[in-house]
């Protein structure tokens, strides 16, 4: 394509969606609202991963060891037993400074957990998670456990859920992205249908189909390009308002970095366009290539 | 003078569903010559312009442009070499006389500054120099088709199909196209086909060689 014919391209795509205000408008606000979800929901996802983790990690059953007992013995005890996969040891002191954050500016009300008023606690991971009931029978009659404890079915129930919002997230994902297509599609093929006239004018003074083409990608390109501008300031204004206070109050969320902002943001966008791009490559098919 | 094919049509047949339009026919036209198609209503005229301009493919035969068959040209750069005047004008509802014309230009990524001046030179040539800014609803039937003709010859094309440009015209005003139409080929050099049924206008250019189309048939008259 040469310069000017790319100039041309340009101005008749640009009047193209002039003319069609309407649709465009339409068109360009939906892409808008799934690329904008799209990259809220892969946010969410990321986020809610963590959570999964931690209470992934959670499944993992807790035992509190006795005063006088020591807990690293207890571990090491443990941790050769075949059942086990992993132990982990969580001292009184470092859950206390955790807890310390619930009682933000209350700090007199830990004072009942000072001095080695918590007991430490050994978190063990079994390789096989269905003998958690069996396991949590037998170490209870252990000496130098005090208590042992794993939340399930809160963690399981949780983890159901995660399963369940990453389904409906992907499925409701889907049918924004069709409905986005649909709508592209039928837009340029409304421009199409009012602009017959002129597509068979200019093929018949010899046109090239593939510059013609051009001219209604590149009207469909500006509205997913538009629909990702807003997208983009709608993820990063909820990522600044809505994400980062989540965070804050829950600690266990994965962080989202600034790497996992822009890498959401460029999936949403690339989504867009292709749908855009893929919506008006079809629109255009039966109209130049029967014109 | 050694005259030199522009067009040449070998043994060309063409049918609709069960009708022969067109059997075997075999057509020569010269470099720089003007022609009238005439016949009856569904004869196969319009049929003649549409296999030249690549719209339809003939069933057999071959078609060759200026000795090369018409098939070994990409449609869209043989199209460039052709103008095309129809009876309905085709002129865009929206776009004022002007860039009606030059839309068969800037389509093809001509420069719009050399595009401006033929075409300001071709309006004046026709009349239209004071309507450049006028919309086609604002025009008459004539003038309508001689906006169509200026657009067609915009780009200097070796050919010029003309599918009943007087079609939808009363006597003065297709009696003045068709002494447009014929003064260009001259002006041009260009190589003209019309298509016509009118007795009116073929009794206007007895000098012009004259086809015509009958069952199937497509012969000149002597």
């Amino acid at each position: 394509m040469s310069k000017s014919e790319l100039r041309y391209v340009l101005s008749d795509a640009y009047i193209g969606i002039k003319r069609n205000k309407g649709g465009a408008i339409a068109s360009l606000l939906f892409t808008a609202l799934s690329m904008s979800f799209i990259g809220i929901f892969l946010l969410f996802r990321i986020v809610v991963g963590g959570a999964t983790d931690y209470v992934s990690s959670q499944l993992a059953m807790k035992v509190y060891v006795s005063q006088n007992m020591s807990t690293s013995e207890l571990a090491t005890i443990l941790e050769e037993k075949d059942f086990v996969k992993h132990v982990d040891i969580e001292k009184g002191e470092d859950l206390v400074n955790r807890l310390s954050f619930f009682f933000d500016k209350r700090a007199y009300l830990l004072d009942a957990f000072q001095n080695g008023q918590v007991n430490d606690a050994i978190r063990i991971q079994l390789k096989n998670s269905q003998q958690i009931d069996d396991v949590a029978q037998v170490l209870r009659g252990v000496h130098g456990i005090d208590k042992v404890v794993y939340p399930q079915e809160l963690a399981q129930l949780l983890q159901k859920i995660l399963v369940k919002m990453t389904f409906y997230g992907i499925a409701i994902t889907a049918i924004l992205l069709i409905v986005t297509f649909f709508m592209i599609y039928m837009t340029l093929h409304l421009a199409l249908y009012k602009r017959h006239q002129e597509l068979k004018v200019k093929l018949l003074v010899g046109m090239n189909p593939a510059v013609l083409r051009c001219q209604f990608l590149v009207e469909g390109f500006s509205l997913a390009i538009g629909g990702a501008i807003i997208s983009t300031v709608v993820t990063l204004v909820s990522y600044h308002f809505f994400f980062s206070a989540l965070q804050t109050f829950f600690v266990f969320l994965t962080p989202i970095t600034s790497e996992h902002l822009w890498l959401c943001i460029l999936i949403e966008i690339l989504l867009g366009i292709s749908m855009s791009l893929l919506a008006s490559y079809l629109a255009t098919r039966k109209w130049i290539n029967n014109a | 003078m050694a005259t030199f094919n522009m067009l040449e049509f070998r043994n060309i047949t063409k049918n609709f569903g069960e009708s022969v339009i067109l059997h075997e026919v075999n057509a020569i036209f010269h470099k720089g010559s003007f022609h009238f198609i005439c016949g009856e209503s569904g004869s196969g005229k319009s049929t003649i312009l549409k296999l030249i301009n690549q719209e339809i493919a003939a069933e057999k035969g071959d078609i060759l442009w200026q000795g090369q068959p018409l098939k070994s040209y990409e449609k869209f750069k043989l199209r460039r070499q052709i103008g095309v005047v129809f009876q309905s004008f085709e002129l865009i509802h929206h776009m004022t006389v002007l860039e009606n014309i030059l839309l068969a230009g800037r389509a093809l990524g001509k420069n719009r500054q050399a595009l401006l001046q033929r075409a300001m030179k071709l309006l004046t040539r026709v009349g239209l120099n004071g309507k450049i800014e006028a919309y086609p609803e604002q025009l008459s039937g004539g003038q309508m088709q001689r906006v169509a003709i200026v657009r067609a010859i915009l780009n200097k094309p070796l050919l010029l199909l003309a599918d009943e440009p007087t079609g939808n015209l009363d006597r003065k005003a297709a009696s003045d196209v068709m002494n447009l139409l014929y003064e260009l080929h001259r002006e041009e050099q260009m190589t003209m086909i019309v298509v016509t049924h009118s007795e009116e206008v073929l009794a206007q250019f007895t000098q012009a060689q004259r086809w015509y189309v009958k069952e199937g048939d497509f012969y000149e008259q002597e």
